[in-house]
Parts: structure tokens; C-alpha cells; sequence
């Protein structure tokens, strides 16, 4: 039999014609973004061209036929197996092979050894594969294998292959990047590896390399006359700032999303948000309002998948999830996470790196990152920038510590005076601010209540669950009292957001008290009356006075914010431990600040915009935070990523948050719904459609929520988690755990350990 | 140019790291110095004769096995420290008559590495080309056993030839056929390129006066990599030493 030349099993794709596949990926992505820098495009093609040629290995097209073989209708095609020579030695990963055929003699008359060594590389380590202890074995496969067949291999994009050279470790041994390697050689390296697999990744899935980016400027400027409105001050900038990296302050309701828009313009552009909720709400307002539309948008973040799925009558487009992981849409609204993940330089990082490179890349709400996250985007933000990519932070609130951090990585960038919302030429006034030296307590709500919409957010569930209690007891028939935070399954989570959105909607007249945690702060796009709330720190603050006169100017004399910063204790929630949920520090600091700026003015102070990102200035200025832990943090974690050597990682070991989730199920609601699940459970496991399964776990999800691992732990040792649970799949066990749950109250910790002594239970 | 090829095997044996102590670790392969020595030695070379020496080498396991310690520091004898005395004379200073010292020893077990089965391809190359013939003759008739490591690690020599060792470019990328010992200035990155573990070896010695009556052995050495068989490859187009039967050479 001779040998098929093949390259996939799928449609019995040959190696020419995966090759051709290539080819035309890489020319549309020259014609798309032909000025990418630090990229040799004659390499790029070269790199296409020969990357898979060492697939006409016996081993591997024997591999292939046996497979085509079971298929019905290739059967006879493919009667026996090429023979094999060398029986009794481990097939040779066909990257390895392939740059055997590169003709080393004629490409070292064009090329640098530096060139050489990208092009080599490029195609040598195109898949992560086990490291060969030497190259005696290929060799001989080389020589006495491949070289049977490059005579019938005939392919005129490249001249006929006349001998094939095996020896070509000069080009590969020293693995780039080197110690003795130049920027300008690293640079190169990661521009044509990454493309070289962006391509490949793109031909095998069938989906096209990159969607221009035709009109997002014309749409986002369409959308905006629509509603009567012309560039502001701040989305001009944008626009006359769109090739520079900028670092954007500006209130919230200024139009921040257009003005990022405007600056990405019709360029590839990432758009980059802390929560889910806003990425999804920040997708849907691009696809349907700016009507930029969903082949031109991509969603993404852990729960693509169901997202599409919900906004897709229930089906997924494949091709269009794919298009969204292989990063080819031209705006993507994604977590920091999906991203930056590249900077631990895990094996195939250089495809993501390559990519932000021709890109703008959006951050908002910066201030909601973990130090440890913001040290990450720190050093992305670096390794970006120097590959030509280009940023913009554009955040109402930005700790200046991280600005001091960015300037020490010599990241540069430009930095407008801040936009303030104004109201005729003044700075628009929202809040008035009174300050509780006390815990935060229900005597002042109670008095205060009627015919208003009330926020109140504490830091913890726990919290939130005790205020809840208690104004249950004293106000139950009097107002609405409603509670939310994180400790809700999904299906109940999304209408607890629909029902708080719904009254949370300026038209609506309807009043009542809503007990929450910083779930809000956020995401949610709402407006109440007034706001009581414990300190967390100033940032935080000011977000969660953002859900309060939202838009509204404030009306002479009145109050809106109400702020405990505690008498002995801490509020909830903070503490000098590592799960304290801000640093000790920047609390007291941030307690400090808005002290000393509420005075003795007993009746509460007024604070506008300026004033409150001056006070974010000073709290988290480099001198005042220079001690502290969560200044050494983000110090310790630059330089601990910095150092990072390549290729040390694979992708799996990689994990970006240090706070590990479990996903649990509520016993109680197992139980209500146990066929349900079962009947969904038994379909995942009956059916072979990706799209039934993926519907059917789907299903499942919606009854779980999670959890921190040090919850789950505890709940665990204390035998609230018995054994069993529900199989998703070999990696996906949901355990149950029985804690009480209600849709009122959300997973609640009950106070005694079970095996503990319970009085009651001894008199029923 | 003419070299000495040498073909050793030995059994167990150690090539003493200088600063293992509590344990003595062994070289993967015998040190410049260490070979020097015996040549030296054997033609009974009462001063230095200069010479390149390439080894290289493999070896089958290593073992650690007990020996016992003698530990001597000169000192005098003191009951509980010491668990041997020997007596010694002295003359006493003042009154210049000889008396009686005790020294002490502390006898006990230590461990040792030794390498198991262990095959050597050593090139010697003197500098003054006569001694050439000399050495030739005396390891082909050696006055007495030979030994390289400790005294008592015998090395039974299965071959010594007069070969003739050129300088060449290779053909094609190489796999190492023996363990060996690489100066790292010897090639370029590119040519040959490895993360072994790189060794400063002795080479030869000068006896320096550091006061008055007191010499100390001042070392010249030599940075190599331990280029390691069947995994570190040289790149074609290097350029080597090799010898008639194309053997690599990596004179230090």
C-alpha cells in the first residue's frame, strides 16, 4: 500500500490539504492585521508550510488508517497498514520529524542563526510533547523511514524534497528564550510560534483565524446619536488617544463602556470586567443595543457555554464557541483570568501573548482585583506592551499604589486628569454621608424606613443573614424585607438578582429593605434610596454608594449613606487572618480617611465625585501603604511571577486565584428535585450529543452554588457532607451537603456540630 | 599530533570529591588531577611534566559501602574524647629531656561512594612529544599494579595505544557515547549545549609558601561540564578533536 499522506482522520484530511488551510488562514490574517510587529512573515509561512510534514511517518499514518479503517465507507480504501520497520521502537511525535524536511543548506543562505533557530522552534515544539532523550531514534526514522516516501510526495508549494536533514539540534537545543538571547530574538519567537499555533488550531477546528473588526467605531458612535448624544469629553479623548496606552478615571455614568469602544475602535479588542454578571450584562448591551452583533462578539468566561446556551434557544453553535475559546472574534468581553493566565509561560503560552499583541485590551474596575490579581495584570500589562499590544485602565476608582507599580515595570501610559460627571459646570453631588462609630445595628433603619427603597450591605453572609433576622422580627409586616448574597443556588440566584434589579428600576415606586453583601457592589445596575452599610475599605465604599442615587443629583439636606466603621470590633468580615475579606491595614485606613473628612459634622457631610476618588488617593497612596501587607503583596508576587522561567509549568497546574470554590448541592433541595436530576444525570450518561449533554448539566448546575474550600472543609469535618454525591462526569462530583437551605435565607451554617449534644433533640 | 589512549576498568571504586567528609562522595569520573597522579607515579616523574588529559567514561551503579575511619588531628590524648592512644617521645623544652606524649585517635565507621563497574577511555597527550614513548612503555610494563582513585581501587588496563588524534568537524549531530569531561570553553552555545552539572576540577598544582616553612598546594583548575552518554548531543559542523577510531577527545 502507499503511503495516504495523511494529516486527519476527519473528512481524511491529507497533510497538503490541512497545509492549504494554513496557508489561507495566514494570508487572511496578514490582510486583516498587516502590520503586526516583531513578526518575519516569511518565517510565519515557512513555519505553516513544513509544520506537520513529519506526519508522513509510518507509525503515524498507520495510526490514521486503522482508524479510517472502522469507518464503513473507508474501509476499503484502507485494506492493510503501511509497513512498519521498526516495530519495537515508540512512535516519534511528528513535530519532532518535521523539521527534517526544512532545506537547512538554502534557508542558512537567507536567514541569521537566530532565524533559524525561531523557524526550527516554531515547528519543533508546535505540540507540547515528552521531551526525547536524544535524537538516536529519530535519526534513524528520518533516514531510513521518511526518506521512502518524500519521493511520491509531491506538493508545489515547496520544491520537491530531495534529501531530508536529520541533524538540526544546533537550531534547537538552546530553547528560546535563552539567557543569551536578545529581546528583539524572544519577541520574534513568541509572535511566530504563537501564530503558527493560532493557525493550525484555527485550520483543524474549521473556523476562520480572525472576523474584522468593520464598524465598532461607526456602531458605537450610531448608538449613541440614537439617543440624542455626541462624544463627551471623555469618549473625545478616546478617540484622539486610540494608539496610546491610557489610564482613565472617570464617575460612573459618564459612559465609560462607549468611551472604551470609541478607543478600541475597529481594532481586535478584549474588554475585561472582575464579575460574571457584568460581563454577561456588558455582552448583551454590545450585541443587541450597539448592534455590533454576536458574530462579531464573543462571551468569555468559565460558563461560556451556558451563557450561549440560554441566549441560543438551547442549542450551541459550536463553531461560534470555538471561535470565542480560539480568542477570533473581534471584541471579547472576558474575565482577567482567560487571559493573563500566559504570563506563568506555561507550555503554548506564546498564542494568547501573540494575540493581545495586535489587540487593545480594556481593564474596568480595576480596584476589584485581589492584590494578588493586580500584581498578574501588572505584569501581563508588561509583557503586552513590550509585543506592542496596547491597554487602557478605565475605572471609576484606582488605588494610585498601582500606578507607582506599573511605572516601576517601565509600563508607559498616558494619564488624563480625571472625568468627573458634571452638572452645569459643577461636579455632579450624589451622596451625603453620616458616619456610626458603632456596629452596625437595625436602630436607626427602623426609624428611618418608611417610603424609601433601603440597601443594606454588610460584609459577610453570615451578617447578612443575622441583620435579616432581626428586622424580620421587628418590620416583618410593615415593608418588604428581602436578603441576597452569594450563598444561593444559581436558579434562585438569578431571581433573587431579577427581583432586586426590578426594584432597584428608578420608575418603580414600590419601597422596601434589601440585605445584601457586596455581590452588588458591582455588577448591578441599580438605584435606591438609601444606603446603610459596614466599612470595608474606601474603594469599596464608594462602589456600593454607587447603588444609591445612581443618577440623581441629591436633594438639599438629605442624607443617603450611613456608614458603620465599628466601635471595638472590626465590622464583619475583616479581620488580621488570611480570609479577612480586605487587608487590616487599608481598613483602618480607609476607617481614618473618612473620619477625619466627615469631621464633627454631626448631621452628615456631602461628598461628590472629586472628593471621593481623593480620597482613594490618599488611602491608597504608595507612602501610606508602603507597610503594609497588601502593598508587600503585590510587590512579592510581581517578583515571584517575574521569575518565573519558561515552560517550568503546564497549562493545568496554572491557577490564577488562590481562593479554591467547591461546587455543593443542598440537601434540601436534592431532595425536592432528586428525579429531575437523576432523569438529567441518566441522559449525560445515555446520550452522545454534545449539546443534550451540556443542556442536561446545565440542568444540574442550576440547583448548586459554591462555596470556599475552608467552608466546605469545615462543613465536611463536622459531618455535614456525607457521602454522597452527584457524578457529573470523572471530574465534575457535586457532593451534598446538608446545611439548611431556603430560597428566603440562602445556605445557612447551623450553629451546632451534629454529633454535638442537642437539649431539643432530646425532648422530641 | 600523537596521544596515549587508555582503556581501564575497575571495579568498585571512589574519586574523592575533596570537601566530602561525613560522606565521601565520589567524581562521576576521575579528575585531571587524579589521572595526572598516576601517570606521574608509574614513570616515576619526580617533577611536573606538562600534558593534556581527555576522560571520559561510564559506569554501571553506585553503591555506599562502610570503611573504617581513622580520625587524627594531632592532638593530645584525653580519656572519653579519644578511643585510641599511641604513644609517641618528646623532648621537653626546658629541660631538653626526652619524655613520653600520647597523641590520640578516634577510630570509627564512615560511608563511602563507590561506583560500580567502571569503564574508562582516557587520552594523554605530553606536552614534550618524547615522553610520548616513555609513558607508552611504562604503562605497557608498570613497575607495579596500577590504582586510580584510593590507593587500593586497582585499575586493570585493557588497552594502552599510540593513537593519532586530528581535529575535524562533524558530519552530523552526535549523542555522546561515553560520559565525559567537557572544558565548557571548549565549544560555542550552539554547538554543543547542555544543563549538566558543571565541576571546577583539579588540574595540576604549584606548592606555594603562605609563612614561613609552611607550603600549601595551590590549584589550577579547570571548568567542565559532565557531558552526560546517550543524552548530550554535539551539533553537526562542530569542531572536535578525534582520534584514528573515532573516538571523540576533549583535551583539558
Amino acid at each position: 500500500m502507499k503511503n495516504p499522506f495523511l494529516a486527519k482522520t476527519e473528512n481524511k484530511e491529507t497533510i497538503i490539504e490541512h497545509t492549504e488551510k494554513l496557508l489561507e488562514r495566514m494570508e487572511a490574517l496578514k490582510h486583516i492585521y498587516s502590520n503586526i510587529k516583531n513578526l518575519d512573515w516569511n518565517i510565519l509561512e515557512l513555519a505553516c508550510l513544513y509544520h506537520d510534514l513529519g506526519k508522513m511517518n509510518t507509525k503515524f499514518q498507520n495510526k490514521l488508517i486503522r482508524k479510517l479503517r472502522r469507518v464503513k465507507e473507508y474501509t476499503d480504501e484502507f485494506p492493510e497498514d503501511l509497513q512498519d520497520e521498526f516495530t519495537n521502537m515508540e512512535e516519534i511525535p511528528h513535530g519532532y520529524l518535521s523539521p527534517a524536511f526544512l532545506p537547512k543548506d538554502e534557508l542558512k543562505k537567507k536567514f541569521s542563526d537566530d532565524e533559524l533557530r525561531i523557524l526550527y522552534q516554531s515547528i519543533y515544539f508546535h505540540h507540547s510533547r515528552k521531551k526525547l532523550e536524544n535524537h538516536n531514534e529519530l535519526k534513524r526514522i528520518v533516514n531510513e523511514d521518511l526518506n521512502k516516501y518524500i519521493q511520491d510526495f509531491k506538493f508545489d508549494r515547496i520544491k520537491s524534497i530531495e534529501k531530508l536533514n536529520e541533524s538540526f539540534i544546533r537550531y534547537i537545543k538552546r530553547r528560546i528564550p535563552d539567557q543569551y538571547d536578545t529581546p528583539e530574538t524572544i519577541r520574534q519567537y513568541i509572535m511566530t510560534k504563537g501564530l503558527l499555533n493560532k493557525i493550525d488550531y484555527a485550520a483543524s477546528g474549521g473556523i476562520p483565524i480572525e472576523v474584522k473588526n468593520e464598524n465598532l467605531f461607526e456602531k458605537t458612535n450610531t448608538y449613541l446619536s440614537s439617543g440624542g448624544f455626541k462624544p463627551n469629553e471623555l469618549q473625545e479623548y478616546m478617540i484622539e488617544n486610540q494608539d496610546k496606552n491610557n489610564v482613565i478615571i472617570a464617575s460612573t455614568g459618564i459612559g465609560k463602556t462607549e468611551a472604551s469602544l470609541f478607543w478600541i475602535g475597529n481594532n481586535k479588542g478584549f474588554f475585561t470586567l472582575p464579575l460574571k454578571v457584568s460581563i454577561n450584562a456588558i455582552y448583551d448591551r454590545v450585541v443587541d443595543k450597539i448592534k455590533f452583533g454576536k458574530e462579531n462578539t464573543g462571551l468569555l468566561h468559565s460558563e461560556t457555554s451556558s451563557e450561549y446556551l440560554k441566549r441560543n434557544n438551547n442549542e450551541l453553535d459550536i463553531e461560534y464557541y470555538d471561535q470565542t475559546k480560539q480568542l477570533s472574534l473581534p471584541l471579547t468581553i472576558c474575565t482577567l483570568d482567560q487571559l493573563v493566565d500566559f504570563i506563568f509561560k506555561y507550555e503554548g503560552y506564546e498564542l494568547k501573548l501573540a494575540t493581545l499583541s495586535y489587540s487593545k485590551l480594556i481593564i474596568d474596575e480595576i480596584q476589584m482585583y485581589s492584590p494578588e490579581l493586580v500584581a498578574f495584570l501588572i505584569v501581563a500589562l508588561k509583557y503586552i506592551t513590550e509585543l506592542g499590544g496596547k491597554f487602557s485602565i478605565v475605572t471609576a476608582t484606582l488605588p494610585p499604589i498601582f500606578l507607582d507599580f506599573m511605572k516601576e515595570q517601565n509600563i508607559v501610559f498616558n494619564q488624563p486628569l480625571p472625568f468627573y460627571k458634571k452638572i452645569d459646570g459643577k461636579v455632579q453631588l450624589r451622596h451625603k454621608l453620616k458616619v456610626f462609630e458603632e456596629d452596625i445595628n437595625t436602630d436607626h433603619i427602623k426609624k428611618n424606613y418608611k417610603n424609601k427603597k433601603v440597601l443594606i450591605i454588610v460584609n459577610t453572609v453570615k451578617k447578612a443573614q443575622e441583620i435579616y433576622k432581626k428586622l424580620k422580627l421587628d418590620l416583618d409586616n410593615e415593608t418588604e424585607i428581602k436578603l441576597f448574597h452569594s450563598r444561593f443556588i444559581k436558579k434562585d440566584r438569578s431571581k433573587k438578582e431579577n427581583m432586586i434589579l426590578d426594584m432597584g428600576k428608578l420608575e418603580i415606586k414600590r419601597t422596601g429593605i434589601w440585605i445584601t453583601t457586596q455581590v452588588v457592589e458591582a455588577s448591578l445596575d441599580i438605584d435606591f434610596d438609601v444606603l446603610y452599610t459596614e466599612l470595608s475599605d474606601i474603594a469599596g465604599l464608594l462602589q456600593r454608594m454607587g447603588r444609591v442615587y445612581r443618577n440623581r443629583d441629591l436633594k438639599e439636606g438629605l442624607v443617603n449613606i450611613y456608614v458603620y466603621v465599628g466601635k471595638d470590633k472590626f465590622p464583619s468580615g475583616i479581620g488580621s487572618g488570611d480570609q479577612s475579606i480586605i487587608d487590616k491595614d487599608i481598613f483602618e485606613l480607609s476607617k481614618q480617611a473618612i473620619l477625619t473628612y466627615v469631621g464633627d459634622e454631626m448631621n452628615g457631610k456631602e461628598i461628590d465625585e472629586k472628593v471621593k476618588m481623593e480620597l482613594v488617593k490618599q488611602v491608597y497612596s504608595k507612602e501610606r501603604l508602603v507597610e503594609s501587607n497588601y502593598y508587600k503583596k503585590i510587590k512579592e508576587t510581581i517578583k515571584h511571577v517575574m521569575d518565573i522561567k519558561a515552560y517550568e509549568f503546564m497549562k493545568k497546574e496554572v491557577n490564577l486565584r488562590n481562593i479554591e470554590n467547591q461546587i455543593v448541592i443542598p440537601k434540601n433541595i436534592y431532595e425536592e428535585n432528586k428525579e429531575f436530576i437523576q432523569n438529567n444525570l441518566h441522559t449525560i450518561q445515555e446520550t452522545s450529543d454534545y449539546n443534550k449533554k451540556l443542556i442536561a448539566k446545565n440542568e444540574i448546575k442550576e440547583f448548586t452554588m459554591s462555596i470556599p474550600k475552608y467552608q466546605y472543609d469545615e462543613a465536611k469535618r463536622n459531618g455535614y457532607i456525607q457521602g454522597d454525591f452527584i457524578e457529573l462526569d470523572k471530574y465534575n462530583k457535586i457532593p451534598i451537603i446538608s446545611y439548611p437551605y431556603s430560597f428566603e435565607k440562602g445556605l445557612t451554617r447551623p450553629q451546632k456540630k451534629l454529633d454535638e449534644f442537642d437539649e431539643d433533640l432530646q425532648f422530641i | 599530533m600523537k596521544a596515549i589512549r587508555l582503556r581501564i576498568y575497575q571495579n568498585l571504586v571512589n574519586y574523592r570529591k575533596p570537601t566530602s567528609f561525613q560522606l565521601k562522595e565520589t567524581y562521576p569520573l576521575p579528575p585531571y588531577s587524579t589521572v595526572s597522579g598516576m601517570i606521574h607515579f608509574v614513570c616515576g616523574f619526580e617533577e611536573y611534566k606538562e600534558m593534556d588529559i581527555s576522560v571520559q567514561g561510564k559506569y554501571y551503579s553506585k553503591v555506599n559501602d562502610l570503611y573504617t575511619r581513622y580520625e587524627f588531628a594531632g592532638t593530645s590524648y584525653e580519656n572519653g574524647r579519644h578511643n585510641i592512644k599511641i604513644k609517641s617521645r618528646e623532648i621537653n623544652k626546658k629541660t631538653g629531656e626526652e619524655i613520653d606524649k600520647y597523641y590520640g585517635i578516634i577510630r570509627g565507621v564512615a560511608t563511602c561512594e563507590l561506583l560500580v563497574d567502571v569503564e574508562l577511555l582516557i587520552h594523554i597527550k605530553p606536552k614534550d612529544e618524547e615522553l610520548v614513548e616513555v609513558i607508552y612503555e611504562t604503562l605497557k610494563n608498570p613497575k607495579e599494579y596500577l590504582s586510580l582513585g584510593r590507593r587500593e581501587d586497582i585499575a586493570r588496563i585493557d588497552e594502552v595505544k599510540i593513537v593519532n588524534v586530528d581535529e575535524v568537524e562533524i558530519e552530523e549531530d552526535t549523542t555522546l557515547e561515553y560520559d565525559a569531561y567537557i572544558p565548557i570553553k571548549m565549544f560555542g552555545i550552539d554547538d554543543f549545549n547542555s544543563n549538566a552539572t558543571v565541576y571546577n576540577l583539579n588540574k595540576k598544582y604549584e606548592k606555594v609558601e603562605v609563612k614561613k616553612g609552611t607550603f600549601i598546594r595551590q590549584w589550577e583548575k579547570v571548568k567542565v561540564i559532565h557531558g552526560v552518554m546517550n543524552r548530550n548531543e554535539l551539533a553537526q559542523e562542530a569542531v572536535v578533536y578525534k582520534d584514528e577510531d573515532e573516538n571523540l577527545v576533549f583535551f583539558a
